[in-house]
C-alpha cells in the first residue's frame, strides 16, 4: 500500500541524495531505511530508531573503539574518557557519511 | 397485433444493441454507451458559478523557538499573515476549475488549481513549500558555514578543543531547511475506457545541515550547504473494462546536487602529520533513476481475481570522482577508474489471485519479487587515511544487491453471519550479496477473528507467529578488520517472533463510540551472542467520543507505548562481557470539547494535548556501571478557538494556542563545543520552549 513498490523507493521521492548508488555502500541504507528510522516518528533526531553508539553497535564490533562498552562513564564531568564515541553525534563525529560515500578515500565513510 | 409490435420493437431494439456493442467490441471498450444527450439532472441540480472562501488575518507569536516553528513556520517571535482562500467554478458541458490555496503568510503555504472538463480533461497546477527548523544553539568557529569551503579565522589550528580561541571566534549559526515544489499535470481521456496521465514536479531543497569532518583520533561537527534539485516525471496510461484493467506507467526522476563537496580547515593540528590541514567530504552525487510499471486486472471468473504488479526500474550515478586527498605530500597511486559508473537495476513484482470460492469461503495467493541487482563495476582503490597517510592496504567497492522472493497464501472463513476467521502462511526469503548471510528466510503463521457478535461491538483479533533461519552466517573476506565471529546483525540473524494485535470499538450507545486497541510483540534472537538479542514491543491504547448533546461533544484519547530491547558487546572480541539496554516509553493523552454556545452564531472549542516520552539507556560491564540519565521530551499544548458567524457569508474566528516543551538528552546537554578535547562540537542543547500564539480572521464566504 506504498506510494511506490518498496519502502526504499518511496523514501526516494523525497530523499532521492540517499538513492546512490555509492561507491562505498553501507549495506543496511540500501536494504531497508526501517533498520534505523522510524519513518512516522521518534523521540530522537533524525527518526532514528536508537541512539548511537548503541544503534551501531548491533552490527559493529570489531576489535578496538567499535567493541568498546561506553557507559556513563564517558559522560562529562564523570572521569571516563570515550566522549567522543558517545556525546554529540556519537560515531557519526568521524563516520559522518553514514549513507554512503563516492569519495575515492571513504572507505570508512569519513570522507 | 400488439404482440407482433411489441416482438418487432423489441427485435428492434434488440439489434441495435447488437450493432452499438459490436461497435464497441470492434474498438475493445465494453458494453454499448448510453446516448445522455437528452438526460437531465433532476435529483440533485449542480450549482453553477463561482463560489468559495476567503480568509485572512493574522497571528502574533510571543517566543522566538527552532523547535516550536519547526514544521510550522511560526518560529520567530512577531506578527504573521495568515491568509486562506477556495474557489470554485462550474460551467456549461461539465467545465469546471478549482483554486486552493492555504497559509499564505507563512514558510508552508501551498497553492492549487486544477480544471478542465469532467470526462474530458483536467489540468493541475500546484506549489507547495515546507519548511524544516533544526537548530537555533549551534555554534562554530569556522567562516563560510552555508557554503563549499570552511575556513578558521586567525588561532587555529591548536592540540585540543581547550587549546582553541573558541571564546573569541565561536559563532551562532542556525541550521534550517527549506522545500520548494512546483508541480503541473494533464489527465485526459482520449476514447471511452481509457485515461491518460502526464505530471512533472521540481522539487528544490536549499539550507544547512549539520555533519562532521575527521582527521583519525580528532573531528569537528561542520554546516554542509544544501543545494538539491529532484525533478520527476509522472506518465500513464490506463484502460478499464468489465473484466481487464490495465495501467502502464513511467516514473523519471533527476536528482542534482549544486554542491559536489565540502572542504573545511583542520581546527586540530596533529604534530606526526603535519600536511593533514584540509579535509573534503563528498556530499551526495547527481543521480537519476527511471522505471516503467504495469498494474493489470483481470476478472479470471464471475469470483476469481487476478492482479499483477510489475515494475523495472534502472538506476544510474557517474559523477566524477573527488581527488582522494587535498594533502599534496602524499603520492596516491592513481584510481582506476574517474568515475563510478554506478548501475543498479530493479525489478518489482506483485502477482496475485484471490477467490470468492463459495459464499463464506475467500482464498487468496501472492507472489511477492523484490530484486535490486547492483550492477556497479567492482575496482581495487588506493585510498588515504582522512588526508593524512596512504592505506596500508588497498580496498575493493562491494556492490550490495538483494533479492527477495515471498509467497503469501490467505484463507477468509465466514464462520457465522458477523463473524470471520482468518488464516495465511508467509514464505519469505531474502537472497544477499557480498553480506555474512547468503540466503534467509522465514516462515510465519498467522490466525485472525473479526466479529461483529454484538450489535454494538466490533471486535477484531490477530496472533502470529515466524521464524526466521539463515543458510550460513559467514565473514565478509573483503571487511577488515573482521567483526567478532560471535556477531549475528539482526537483520539476517536467526530470529523467533510473536506478535498479537486486539482491536475493538463499542457504539455503546447512540451518542457514545469508544475504541480500543492493542498491539505486542516479542522478537527474540536467542541464537546471537554478540549484537541484539530481543526486542519487545507493546502499545495499548484508547479513545472515546461522546456527544454530550446536540450542542456539545467531547473527544478523549489516550495511549502508552513501550519498545524495549537487549544487545551484547565483547570489548575482548570474545565471548560477551557487557550488555546494553534501551526502554522508550511513550505516553499521550489529550482530550476536546466542541461547543454550540448560539445557535448558528458562535461556536466554541479547546483541545489539549499531552506528551511525554522517556529513554532509559543502560549500558554496563561486570563493573555495573549506572544507566544513563533518561532521555526525556515533555510537551504540554492547549488550543482555544470560537467561530463567530456575524452574518451567513461572514464569520470571525479567534484562536489562542499555548504550548510549552521541555526535553533532556544525555548526547549533547552540557556539552559545549570544547568539553571533548579531540571533537570541537556545535554545543547544541536540548530546546526548550514555552510559546503563546493568538490569531484572528475573517471569513467571507462567497
Amino acid at each position: 500500500m506504498l506510494v511506490k513498490p518498496t519502502v526504499n523507493q518511496t523514501c526516494y521521492t523525497c530523499h532521492a541524495e540517499k538513492r546512490g548508488p555509492f561507491l562505498w555502500e553501507h549495506a543496511p541504507v540500501a536494504e531497508d531505511c526501517t533498520l534505523c528510522h522510524f519513518p512516522h516518528g521518534s523521540s530522537r533526531p533524525v527518526l532514528l530508531s536508537k541512539s548511537p553508539p548503541l544503534l551501531c553497535q548491533q552490527c559493529h564490533t570489531v576489535a578496538g573503539h567499535p567493541s568498546v562498552a561506553y557507559t556513563s562513564n564517558s559522560l562529562p564531568g564523570r572521569g571516563g574518557g570515550g566522549g567522543a564515541f558517545l556525546l554529540a553525534g556519537g560515531c557519526v563525529n568521524c563516520h559522518s557519511q553514514v549513507h554512503g560515500s563516492n569519495h575515492p578515500s571513504g572507505v570508512k565513510l569519513m570522507r | 397485433m400488439k404482440t407482433a409490435t411489441q416482438l418487432s420493437l423489441f427485435a428492434m431494439l434488440s439489434t441495435l444493441s447488437a450493432a452499438a456493442a459490436a461497435a464497441d467490441s470492434a474498438t475493445g471498450a465494453g458494453p454499448a454507451a448510453p446516448d445522455t444527450r437528452k438526460w437531465q439532472c433532476k435529483l440533485c441540480p449542480i450549482e453553477k458559478g463561482l463560489s468559495g472562501t476567503v480568509e485572512a488575518g493574522g497571528a502574533y507569536v510571543s517566543d522566538s523557538s527552532s523547535k516550536f516553528g519547526e514544521y510550522n513556520g511560526l518560529n520567530q517571535q512577531g506578527g504573521y499573515f495568515l491568509g486562506d482562500f477556495s474557489a470554485r467554478y462550474r460551467g456549461e458541458d461539465a467545465a469546471y476549475w478549482n483554486i486552493d490555496g492555504a497559509n499564505l503568510g507563512l514558510d508552508t503555504r501551498s497553492l492549487n488549481v486544477e480544471g478542465g472538463r469532467q470526462g474530458t480533461y483536467k489540468l493541475l497546477l500546484n506549489y507547495q513549500e515546507l519548511r524544516h527548523f533544526i537548530s537555533d544553539s549551534a555554534q562554530t568557529p569556522f567562516i563560510g558555514s552555508g557554503g563549499s569551503s570552511l575556513t578558521l579565522p586567525a588561532g587555529y589550528p591548536a592540540a585540543t578543543t581547550t587549546a582553541m580561541p573558541l571564546s573569541t571566534t565561536l559563532r551562532q549559526v542556525d541550521l534550517d531547511m527549506k522545500r520548494k515544489e512546483l508541480g503541473a499535470g494533464v489527465s485526459w481521456i482520449p476514447a471511452r475506457a481509457w485515461e491518460t496521465n502526464v505530471s512533472y514536479r521540481h522539487q528544490t531543497r536549499e539550507g544547512t545541515l549539520g555533519t562532521a569532518g575527521a582527521f583519525f583520533v580528532t573531528a569537528s561537527q561542520l554546516v554542509k550547504p544544501v543545494d538539491y534539485v529532484t525533478d520527476q516525471i509522472d506518465a500513464s496510461a490506463s484502460f478499464t473494462d468489465n473484466r481487464f484493467q490495465a495501467k502502464l506507467a513511467y516514473y523519471g526522476s533527476n536528482f542534482t546536487n549544486n554542491d559536489p563537496s565540502l572542504t573545511w580547515q583542520n581546527p586540530f593540528s596533529i604534530p606526526a602529520f603535519p600536511a593533514a590541514i584540509e579535509g573534503q567530504l563528498a556530499l551526495p552525487p547527481d543521480n537519476q533513476f527511471h522505471q516503467v510499471a504495469a498494474n493489470l486486472g483481470y476478472q479470471l471468473a464471475e469470483r476469481t481475481r487476478a492482479t499483477a504488479d510489475i515494475a523495472v526500474g534502472r538506476g544510474t550515478q557517474n559523477q566524477q570522482f573527488l581527488a582522494p586527498t587535498l594533502n599534496g605530500t602524499l603520492a596516491v597511486p592513481a584510481l582506476p577508474r574517474t568515475s563510478l559508473d554506478g548501475r543498479v537495476d530493479t525489478v518489482n513484482a506483485n502477482l496475485a489471485v484471490n477467490s470468492a470460492v463459495t459464499d463464506r469461503l475467500r482464498l487468496k495467493a501472492a507472489y511477492i519479487y523484490n530484486d535490486r541487482d547492483n550492477q556497479t563495476p567492482q575496482s581495487t582503490y588506493s585510498w588515504v587515511t582522512t588526508d593524512m597517510f596512504v592505506a596500508p592496504s588497498q580496498r575493493t567497492n562491494l556492490p550490495y544487491s538483494f533479492t527477495q522472493d515471498k509467497a503469501q497464501l490467505r484463507a477468509d472463513y465466514k464462520a457465522a453471519e458477523r463473524t470471520t476467521t482468518s488464516a495465511g502462511y508467509d514464505y519469505d526469503s531474502v537472497k544477499r550479496t557480498f553480506q555474512e548471510v547468503n540466503k534467509a528466510y522465514e516462515n510465519t503463521f498467522w490466525g485472525k477473528l473479526a466479529s461483529r457478535y454484538l450489535d454494538w461491538v466490533d471486535l477484531t483479533l490477530k496472533y502470529a507467529y515466524s521464524d526466521r533461519n539463515y543458510s550460513s552466517y559467514q565473514p565478509v573476506p573483503e571487511i577488515t578488520p573482521p567483526e567478532n565471529p560471535l556477531l549475528r546483525k539482526y537483520n539476517m540473524a536467526d530470529r523467533t517472533r510473536n506478535s498479537g494485535e486486539l482491536r475493538a470499538s463499542f457504539a455503546a450507545t447512540d451518542t457514545i463510540s469508544i475504541g480500543l486497541q492493542f498491539d505486542a510483540s516479542k522478537d527474540d534472537y536467542s541464537k546471537s551472542d554478540i549484537g541484539l538479542t530481543s526486542a519487545k514491543e507493546y502499545n495499548f491504547g484508547g479513545d472515546i467520543t461522546w456527544m454530550l448533546s446536540d450542542e456539545t461533544s467531547l473527544h478523549l484519547f489516550a495511549n502508552r507505548q513501550e519498545i524495549k530491547s537487549e544487545q551484547s558487546g565483547s570489548q575482548t572480541y570474545s565471548t560477551p562481557d557487557w550488555a546494553g539496554e534501551n526502554k522508550d516509553t511513550i505516553n499521550f493523552a489529550g482530550a476536546g470539547v466542541k461547543h454550540i454556545v448560539i445557535k448558528d452564531k458562535l461556536d466554541v472549542g479547546v483541545d489539549y494535548t499531552y506528551t511525554r516520552s522517556k529513554g532509559a539507556i543502560s549500558v554496563s560491564t561486570a563493573a555495573n556501571e549506572p544507566a544513563f540519565p533518561d532521555l526525556s521530551t515533555r510537551r504540554d499544548s492547549v488550543k482555544l478557538y470560537a467561530n463567530y458567524h456575524l452574518k451567513d457569508n461572514v464569520t470571525l474566528r479567534a484562536g489562542y494556542w499555548y504550548e510549552r516543551y521541555s526535553s533532556d538528552s544525555w548526547a549533547v546537554d552540557g556539552v559545549t563545543p570544547s568539553t571533548i578535547s579531540n571533537v570541537l562540537t556545535f554545543g547544541q542543547q536540548s530546546p526548550q520552549y514555552h510559546v503563546h500564539v493568538i490569531a484572528m480572521s475573517v471569513r467571507y464566504k462567497f
